[in-house]
């Protein structure tokens, strides 16, 4: 005998409640003085016997009252050999929920054939052809999310046959328990009187170990599981990673690929191929050696050639295990960093002196993996003659002046959907700057407000700080994460001031803490201008020492450039992806799955959650301007679930107990090549402490009441 | 003050014919053989508290220094005497009801009343396991005002022992005299028939008003009591439920029992219930008195 709640038994501790009760009510007799007490003392002596056992019988019933409830509630149940006990309640009609595990580790099988699917299927059939006419039935596919191939519970058998036979598996991750959430809700709208659930799985510990698996089986009727795997020891080679950055000559163009390899469970040591795709194409092969339940890594140095997005898949062959893992695709986009010109207003000879000395540190921060910005300073005297095919923003840093020619050409530049930074400093005199930069500027130019020097012993107190920020702004999301207070801390001594008339278009993106604008942007044609009301180096403000300096200045270059400042997050089947194309500004977003379907999605503030439901590569594709075009650096991978690849199996006595801990009728778990079966016995106890509370009470009743009853009685026959 | 005037105006057209002969020469309807006020002397008595003064020999205390009373072969008073129980269990009473010494009293106050309307003599004594306060038989005018002072007086506390009061009764009783009872005789032997018997047969009327509370007869309790008797008995825990069938039974052999004796020993019995009203049960005692004299 086991239990499924045995803390509970602590509840028999109760039993001391009656007869704590039974000795305190001797004690709290109510006291009577009372005449003829030897009639009294006779009486006693004549009933006492019987009175004697009616007391005993009282406190007995109490007693096993307290026994049998704590009893009750901590589950005991028998287990033993499924025998014709279940025919009992297999002649009931009953609801039947059969949900088929269609994870990644059931592609698992010889030669690329999914056999334990192939035997879950099997087993989803048999179960259906052992229906009785008035069972009704429905198929669960317990992928991520659940998936209802049948609709309600019906009893049109041949229907859900079908749905079975047609139903291409994913392969991706799974929600077991999620799955039985959705059978339990079947159940409970079913007015059949007996509910099974059928659960085809293989039992993986990545399933089997989920915390709310318990949650979810308990009430899911009369849980069956049908063994799928035999035994334990399944072997498995698994693409753990597929890397890529610069090849290491460093050549234009050339890149070095790294897939991991591993070996799990029974697969012995061995040399294996890893095969690299782009696409279709083969790229190349590597032998590896792999040592059994180890790792290896296959490299391959390859050139590839333009900017265009591709969707590179390292393989490993095996003849054993399973499919889904045994290739791992890589969303790749060569040459895609942004391009950044940065004009230089006040270059110095002094390197920390100069203007763009921060800035361009902070733009070239990174490994130069995907995302990464490539900055290229000019003096503001080579504006002329630097052209601006290739870059995606120009930062005009501390520009006292601008010629009509450049301002002309930057206005192109920006209408065309790129994007222009202003910032400002000891060179900027308002006026000017307002006739020279014109419409490049977000707002006009007022005055220039000094606070204090750097070097002012009060500047803690005279300076302002950036105190505002749009935190839903793509450029300031960041910040709004724990942290991001920082950018704060750091203290503006000096600042240009904007006219305070409105301009059609122009946004504020931050102030500084006395109100004025520090951060302004404006669309101007299909691309951006913006203008930092302070210097990008020390000399105003001491922003560029601060933490917050770096993302600041790239996720406003990558914002003003159009580009995506989130780095590309490569998906796993089955779990949701959110895109964040908010620094696209799309107004409609399409996902390409490998298999050629398109999902137009929807979402708030630019942000669009979607489930891959294939491996391989997904393209994204926005929508601007009703024109739609490919925003590649959006584009992701989705690859088999890594928890998939761990096949090991959760333990009969670990299955036994998650669907003990159910606390529901018989469970059908096969093991060890029968079906064992539990019966509970907290239904009859609950019975038992029921008919004990009703004898209580039976005694309880007075004597008078009986004999008045009786006289009634006896009246009526009369 | 016991009895209202509404009540002695209701008791007063009742009339106490006792029975046997009454020798003495007052106006009393019987023929009372025992002395009393007369013209003709019969025999000296010691004087004792209750004589009358004026009947005290000053002669003879003059020779011999005590005091004798002169005693005359005349119709007398007929002497009744009024033995009151006061023991503890006389004092119970449930749910406002009036005490059963306090129905006894009721009771008491209208016979002696009855008593000396017609001109015998009723005396009290209080008693429990002892003889209590005496009051001799008088047909004085303050008579019934001296029996309610003293009835009114008695609190219920002690055992009960009817035998010591009929003893003492039985050694003072000389002439034919008229014994009234009121207890509830919860006594368990059977010394009072006994000597009430003794009585009897000495020729002497002897009534038994047994004083009954509705609650001994019917135990209304609910839930575990601890019973405590009224005197001195040990503690008793019980659940009334369970005794109250057989209580009942036990009780009613035990009022069947003395009620059978009384009447077996020609002794007169009435049983009052406390919730009773007490003229009620005198005229009933008075009624059965004149049937019986009838029939002699």
């Amino acid at each position: 005998m086991g239990f499924l709640q045995p803390l509970l038994l602590l509840g028999l501790l109760g039993v001391a409640v009656p007869i704590a009760v039974h000795l305190v009510n001797r004690k709290k007799a109510v006291r009577r003085a009372f005449p003829a007490i030897w009639l009294l003392a006779a009486s006693k002596r004549q009933t006492a016997p019987a009175s004697k056992l009616k007391q005993r019988l009282l406190l007995a019933a109490r007693i096993l009252t307290f026994l049998a409830l704590p009893l009750a509630f901590a589950q005991p149940f028998l287990s033993g050999e499924m025998g014709g006990a279940s025919s009992r309640v297999d002649r009931l009609p009953s609801s039947v929920v059969i949900v088929l595990d269609d994870s990644a580790s059931m592609s698992w099988g010889r030669d690329g054939s999914a056999e334990r699917f192939a035997a879950a299927v099997d087993a989803a059939s048999s179960s259906i052809s052992d229906l009785r006419s008035w069972d009704e039935v429905s198929l669960i596919v317990a992928s991520s999310p659940p998936q209802l191939l049948t609709g309600d519970l019906s009893s049109s058998h041949g229907t859900v046959r079908m749905a079975l036979e047609d139903y291409m598996p994913r392969f991706g991750g799974g929600d077991l328990a999620g799955a039985l959430e959705q059978a339990k809700a079947m159940h409970a709208s079913s007015k059949l009187p007996q509910h099974r659930t059928i659960v085809l799985t293989d039992r993986t510990q990545s399933q089997w170990a989920a915390p709310a698996l318990a949650e979810a089986l308990r009430g899911a009727g009369v849980v069956e599981l049908p063994e799928l795997v035999e035994g334990e020891g399944s072997g498995n080679l698994t693409v753990e990673s597929l890397t890529v950055q610069p090849a290491d000559d460093g050549a234009a163009g050339r890149y070095r690929f790294e897939a991991q390899v591993r070996s799990s469970g029974n697969t012995g040591a061995a040399e294996r191929e890893v095969r690299l795709f782009d696409g279709t194409t083969p790229l190349g092969v590597s032998k590896v050696a792999l040592p059994a339940s180890g790792r290896a890594t296959a490299v391959f140095q390859l050139k590839v050639e333009g900017n265009e997005l591709h969707d590179i898949r390292a393989e490993v062959s095996e003849q054993v295990g399973m499919t889904a893992d045994n290739s791992r695709h890589l969303a790749f986009q060569p040459g895609r960093a942004l391009r950044v010109l940065l004009v230089n207003g006040d270059a110095r000879s002094v390197t920390y002196a100069d203007e763009l000395f921060f800035l361009e540190h902070a733009l070239s921060a990174g490994d130069g993996a995907s995302g990464a910005l490539e900055a290229v300073s000019v003096g503001a005297e080579s504006l002329a003659g630097q052209p601006l095919d290739g870059f995606d923003l120009v930062v005009l840093a501390n520009l006292a002046r601008l010629s009509k020619d450049d301002h002309r050409r930057l206005l192109a530049f920006v209408q065309a959907g790129h994007g222009l930074l202003t910032t400002v400093g000891n060179n900027a005199v308002p006026e000017e700057l307002n006739a020279a930069f014109g419409t490049l500027l977000p707002r006009p130019v007022r005055s220039v407000k000094v606070l204090c020097e750097a070097a002012d012993p009060d500047a803690n107190l005279k300076a302002v700080r950036i105190s505002s920020i749009d935190r839903g702004h793509p450029v300031f999301r960041i910040f709004a994460a724990p942290g991001g207070q920082t950018i704060s801390s750091a203290l503006v001594f000096r600042y240009l001031t904007l006219e305070p008339a409105a301009t059609e278009g122009a946004k504020t993106l931050a102030s500084f803490s006395d109100g004025a604008p520090a951060l302004v942007e404006r669309s101007e044609g299909a691309g951006r201008v913006a203008m930092l009301a302070t210097t990008v180096d020390l000399e105003w403000n001491d922003l560029a020492i601060r933490t917050a300096y770096l993302p600041l200045m790239r996720r406003l270059a990558s914002y003003l450039a159009r580009q995506s400042s989130e780095r590309r997050v490569d998906a796993e089947v089955g779990a949701e992806q959110v895109i964040d194309a908010a620094a696209l500004t799309p107004e409609r977003l399409t996902v390409v799955a490998p298999s050629g379907g398109r999902s137009v999605l929807e979402g708030p503030e630019g942000r669009y959650a979607f489930r891959p439901a294939e491996a391989g590569l997904y393209r994204v594709l926005v929508s601007v301007a009703g024109t739609e075009t490919a925003a590649d650096s959006l584009s992701f991978a989705a690859n088999a679930p890594a928890a998939e690849s761990n096949l090991s199996m959760a333990t009969p006595d670990a299955v036994a107990a998650m669907v003990a801990r159910s606390g529901e009728g018989v469970a059908g778990a096969a093991a060890e090549g029968g079906s064992s079966s539990r019966r509970d016995l907290w239904p009859w106890l609950l019975f038992g402490a029921l008919l004990l509370v009703y004898a209580e009470s039976f005694l309880q009743v007075r004597r008078r009441v009986w004999k008045r009853l009786g006289d009634r009685l006896q009246a009526a026959r009369s | 003050m016991l009895l209202g005037s509404d009540s002695r105006d209701r008791l007063g057209s009742l009339r106490l014919r006792a029975r046997g002969v009454v020798e003495g020469a007052m106006g009393g309807q019987h023929r009372n053989p025992h002395r009393g006020a007369s013209v003709e002397f019969a025999e000296y008595k010691e004087y004792a508290p209750g004589d009358e003064i004026r009947h005290i020999d000053w002669r003879a205390w003059g020779r011999v220094d005590r005091y004798f009373v002169k005693q005359f072969e005349d119709e007398t008073n007929y002497r009744a005497y009024l033995l009151l129980d006061t023991s503890g269990s006389m004092g119970f009473s449930l749910e406002e009801r009036q005490t059963k010494l306090a129905a006894a009293s009721t009771l008491l106050a209208a016979i002696s009343w009855i008593l000396l309307a017609q001109g015998d003599a009723p005396g009290l004594l209080c008693f429990d396991e002892r003889p209590g306060n005496y009051l001799p038989p008088s047909s004085k005018r303050s008579q019934f005002e001296e029996i309610c002072r003293l009835a009114e007086g008695a609190t219920a506390t002690g055992r009960t022992s009817v035998e010591t009061a009929l003893s003492r009764i039985a050694e003072r009783v000389q002439a034919r005299s008229l014994v009234c009872l009121f207890s509830d005789f919860l006594e368990q032997g059977d010394d009072l028939l006994r000597l009430a018997k003794v009585l009897r047969r000495k020729g002497h009327e002897v009534a038994l008003f047994h004083l009954v509370d509705p609650a001994e007869l019917e135990l209304p309790f609910e839930g575990l009591t601890l019973f405590e008797g009224l005197e001195g008995e040990d503690e008793l825990l019980a659940e009334p439920d369970d005794l109250r069938e057989e209580y009942a039974r036990l009780f009613a052999a035990h009022l069947a029992r003395i009620e059978q004796g009384a009447r077996a020993s020609d002794l007169e019995y009435q049983r009052v219930s406390t919730d009773d009203d007490g003229i009620a049960a005198v005229r009933a005692f008075v009624a059965a008195r004149q049937r019986r004299k009838g029939g002699r």
